[in-house]
């Protein structure tokens, strides 16, 4: 259904600009979304779509083109806008090496919306779910990319599945995500949304300093939401709090963070990036220590390193963010825990201070009051209100076993596991 | 451009269905970054397609931004075949209506050059650079025509264009930071943007936040609290527009944008004082969140969310309206051309009263004047929630003192709007990106209301 000939696109960008990158889209995607036990819409997409970069000199643009455009006019338009452009200080040209890319290809796998919107209704249902909301998303795109240096294709493929249950005045939430490397299991995201609901007596929440489990839904709300100071667009600009900390301790050293667009397991996986760089795992924090910020090659240029394969050309950006596991289970950070707290999901992220990276979220889908290695209370009402660099360095325990996450603007593709950070302030609104 | 397929869109559709519509979109968008007084990025995008939702036994929708007929007819044939699946199927009708509207003003968005907007950023940001650490600023606009029909034989045509800017302006000083980001949006052409109102909010931000850097921290405690237009904007979007919307009070956004505080009530629901008024409006011409009729064909018009106190009308789209029975009241709203209408949010303001600006500060004993803030948040029922306040004082017998630095409104939409004591005469809009649905889509809103006075609020 491709309607765009990439030879021909590129053709007409190498004439005029010095530089360009050139991504196609083709995409078939499907959702379906459901509340209170049936369908609510059946979502059908086909679109196809260029994204396109050109730089001369260096003054740079990005446009896209549709599907059906007169391509030359298009163009046309492009250069005379790029002529409009100033020059661009931080552009310092694209990836110019030869590339080789680890394609695997995904045209062959079946995929059935409607087959997981009921297993999703169905475990919620068998799991005591008096009532649910969710989606399932099957996406299937055909991906090329074109630039003067490189060429680069593949079928990509992702599935995707988000369910809330409600049992009387209580939620539970869960979700998962999966590329070709892995298997979506809809039912039992279904049954963890309702199975993660506990029947403890209903309390308000008291405001101090807890140990808290974070389940990886809310390890992944605050952890992807601050996964901007690893851009190093954002340090360049000053908003980072990890700026200056290239090689020192910026967490607990039991942390270490990757950026995996190679784990073909979660949906977010992709075999170059948005300049043609292959991409790769990325340690970012290694036991503790900041090894790298993510470049694109400009941003690499200007601080005197090599890409990391995350362009966004002006911009570089984690695809797929991945903590390793540790050795407990979830069990035992219960039964060792004195006195704390277990949140499972987070959402409303919003900074007061980027720069510090001073934040709140407010947790929802329970909140676990946990004493002398039991939970005894459910809460709400309360928010996490601390810092981005506090957090990173009081995790002091990790789960054995960890979670594909993604949710809504919440949670960009991550992978998490539980982990306990000590002393984590939480307010209360009443 | 393209759009000539509709009408026969809507009569293949039509054939196979209960119920059709179709809405073709175009958007011409240009946008321009500049940080820290250098060029960073320029993007240009036009983009159109058909979004045509089809209801049977359920409701499917196929969104394509082909022109190839066959094509079309394939990704009809494909949501027509899956409505015939089981789930919910009722939808608003209404009656028909033949219209169209324009708002793009005199001075177009089109006719202006990459270059011109360039030049609007680089004079905003020599206007914060002296004593700041950190600057973003982002100027663009965003061109768009419709056509929606449905099989009940309406057609309307809407052209209009909205422009945008916003700043995040951050100061550093002896290990301490502050920052501040504001959105400023108008619907129509350049005529309107109002770049003094714009330079003049980074001028006095830049100079606020060297003071707000110094000032003390508030001794956590109950106050008497009078509270700028750019709170009672976010607290009327928050907590009055969000609960409002029914798809959210069904449970239909539950696992996504959330539910409501609502859902379970009978209503009218008592929500506060008397004195609170609060309005959604998309007819204010010229507000970010303008619109002559929805994008479901609906005509719009003003609506009481919470009148003296109680609610008093929720947000409707044709789907949640029909599950109460009742019209649309033209909330149905889509961010693009490849995404679901959705019960949403135009400008949403706190009614003003009729209070002078000093007679709210008069016999305020030991208060504190929050005008405006930085982070907000709140829970996904819209009930619990936070502001922490930037441009902030101290008020004393009525006078106001110093400066305090963040101080914290931790509470609930009961509490916040039973606390409300006095609204001001005055009446101020800031402009914002509302999010909702998956894929989330950003609607453009206004927010807005008068100075109100609170009595005896906790603050941290």
């Amino acid at each position: 259904m491709t309607m765009f000939d990439l030879d021909k696109v590129s053709g007409c960008l190498e004439k005029r600009f010095d530089e360009f990158s050139v991504i196609m889209f083709t995409n078939h995607d499907e959702q379906i979304r459901f509340s209170n036990g049936s369908r609510d819409l059946h979502n059908i997409w086909e679109e196809s779509v260029l994204n396109v970069f050109v730089a001369r000199g260096k003054r740079t643009i990005m446009t896209t083109i549709k599907e059906g455009s007169d391509l030359e006019k298009s163009i046309e338009e492009l250069s005379k806008r790029l002529d409009q452009a100033p020059e661009n200080p931080l552009f310092y040209g694209i990836n110019d090496r030869r590339q080789n890319y680890a394609i695997s290809d995904s045209s062959d796998m079946a995929l059935d919306a409607d087959d997981l919107a009921d297993q999703a209704i169905n475990g919620a249902v068998d799991a005591g779910s008096e009532r649910m909301a969710g989606l399932v998303y099957a996406m299937r795109s055909r991906v090329e990319i074109a630039t003067r240096y490189n060429r680069g294709n593949y079928n990509s493929l992702g599935v995707e599945a988000v369910v809330r249950s409600f049992k009387n005045d209580r939620s539970g939430q869960a979700c998962g995500h999966s590329g070709i490397g892995g298997k979506l299991d809809a039912y039992a995201i279904g049954r963890r949304s309702a199975e993660g609901i506990r029947n403890v007596e209903k309390h308000e929440g008291r405001e101090g300093r807890y140990d808290v489990i974070l389940a990886p839904m809310a390890a992944g709300n605050i952890l992807t939401s601050g996964s901007y100071a690893f851009s190093a667009h954002t340090v360049i600009s000053g908003l980072s709090y990890l700026k200056d900390m290239i090689g020192k301790q910026v967490a607990s050293p039991i942390v270490s963070i990757y950026d995996d667009p190679t784990d073909t397991m979660g949906m977010a996986y992709r075999f170059f990036d948005e300049e043609g760089t292959a991409t790769k795992r990325v340690p970012i924090i290694d036991r503790g220590s900041l090894k790298t910020y993510l470049h694109s090659t400009s941003t690499a240029r200007y601080m005197n390193t090599e890409t990391t394969g995350n362009a966004g050309i002006i911009s570089p950006e984690a695809w797929q963010i991945e903590m390793s596991a540790g050795d407990r289970t979830l069990d035992e950070m219960i039964s060792d825990m004195h006195e704390g707290l277990m949140i499972m999901n987070s959402w409303y992220l919003r900074f007061q201070d980027y720069r510090n990276g001073v934040f709140s979220t407010v947790p929802r889908d329970g909140v676990y009051y946990i004493r002398n290695g039991e939970i005894k209370e459910y809460w709400d009402g309360i928010r996490i209100s601390d810092s981005m660099p506090s957090i990173l360095k009081n995790i002091s325990a990790l789960s054995r076993e960890s979670e594909y996450v993604r949710w809504w603007n919440e949670i960009f593709p991550s992978r998490f596991p539980y982990m306990i950070v000590s002393g984590l302030n939480v307010t209360k609104s009443y | 451009m393209g759009g000539e397929f509709i009408d026969r869109i809507m009569e293949y559709a039509g054939q196979r269905s209960k119920y059709a519509d179709v809405r073709y979109m175009e958007t011409e968008g240009r946008g321009a970054v500049i940080r820290n007084g250098e060029f960073d990025e320029s993007v240009y995008a036009n983009d159109s397609g058909y979004a045509i939702r089809v209801l049977n036994d359920s409701i499917a929708m196929a969104y394509t931004d082909s022109e190839d007929w066959e094509r079309i007819k394939s990704i009809i044939d494909d949501a027509v075949s899956r409505s015939k699946k089981p789930g919910k199927n009722k939808i608003y009708h209404g009656k028909a209506e033949k219209a169209s509207w324009s708002e793009i003003g005199n001075d177009r968005v089109q006719d202006h050059s990459l270059e011109d907007m360039i030049n609007i950023l680089k004079e905003a940001d020599s206007v914060a650079a002296d004593g700041s650490s950190v600057r973003i600023s982002a100027l663009s606009d965003r061109y768009v025509h419709q056509i929606y029909e449905n099989t009940d034989g309406s057609r309307v045509e809407g052209t209009y264009s909205r422009i945008f800017f916003n700043y995040l302006i951050g100061v550093s000083e002896n290990d301490r930071y502050e920052q501040s980001s504001e959105e400023f949006g108008w619907t129509g052409g350049y005529e309107i943007f109002d770049f003094p109102y714009i330079s003049e909010s980074m001028r006095n931000d830049v100079s606020n936040l060297r003071e707000i850097i110094l000032a003390p921290s508030v001794e956590p405690g109950n106050f008497d609290v009078i509270v700028g237009p750019e709170i009672s904007g976010i607290v009327a979007h928050e907590s009055a527009g969000h609960p409002t919307e029914y798809d959210r009070i069904s449970g239909r956004e539950a696992a996504l944008a959330g539910e409501s505080f609502l859902t379970g009530k009978r209503f009218p629901y008592r929500i506060g004082s008397d004195k609170v008024s609060v309005i959604d409006d998309p007819t204010i011409k010229g507000s970010y969140g303008y619109y002559q009729y929805d994008d479901e064909g609906v005509h719009a018009r003003k609506r009481y969310l919470y009148r003296n106190g109680f609610t008093s009308e929720f947000l409707l789209n044709r789907e949640s309206a029909s599950w109460i029975g009742t019209e649309s009241n033209g909330s149905g709203r889509s961010s693009a051309w490849d995404m679901e209408p959705l019960a949403r949010m135009s400008t949403t303001y706190i009614e003003p009263g009729d209070y002078s600006f000093e007679e709210l500060f008069e016999d305020v004993h030991r208060g504190i004047y929050i005008k405006s803030f930085t982070e907000w948040n709140i829970d996904d029922i819209r009930f619990n929630e936070r502001y922490v306040g930037k441009e902030a004082y101290y008020i004393e017998n009525g006078d106001i003192r110093g400066r305090v630095r963040r101080p914290v409104i931790e509470t609930n939409t009961i509490k916040f709007y039973s606390a409300v004591d006095a609204v001001g005469k005055d009446l101020r809009f800031s402009a914002g990106i509302c999010g909702k649905g998956d894929p989330e889509q950003g609607v453009e809103v206004w927010m807005g209301g008068p100075h109100m006075r609170l009595r005896n609020m906790r603050i941290k």
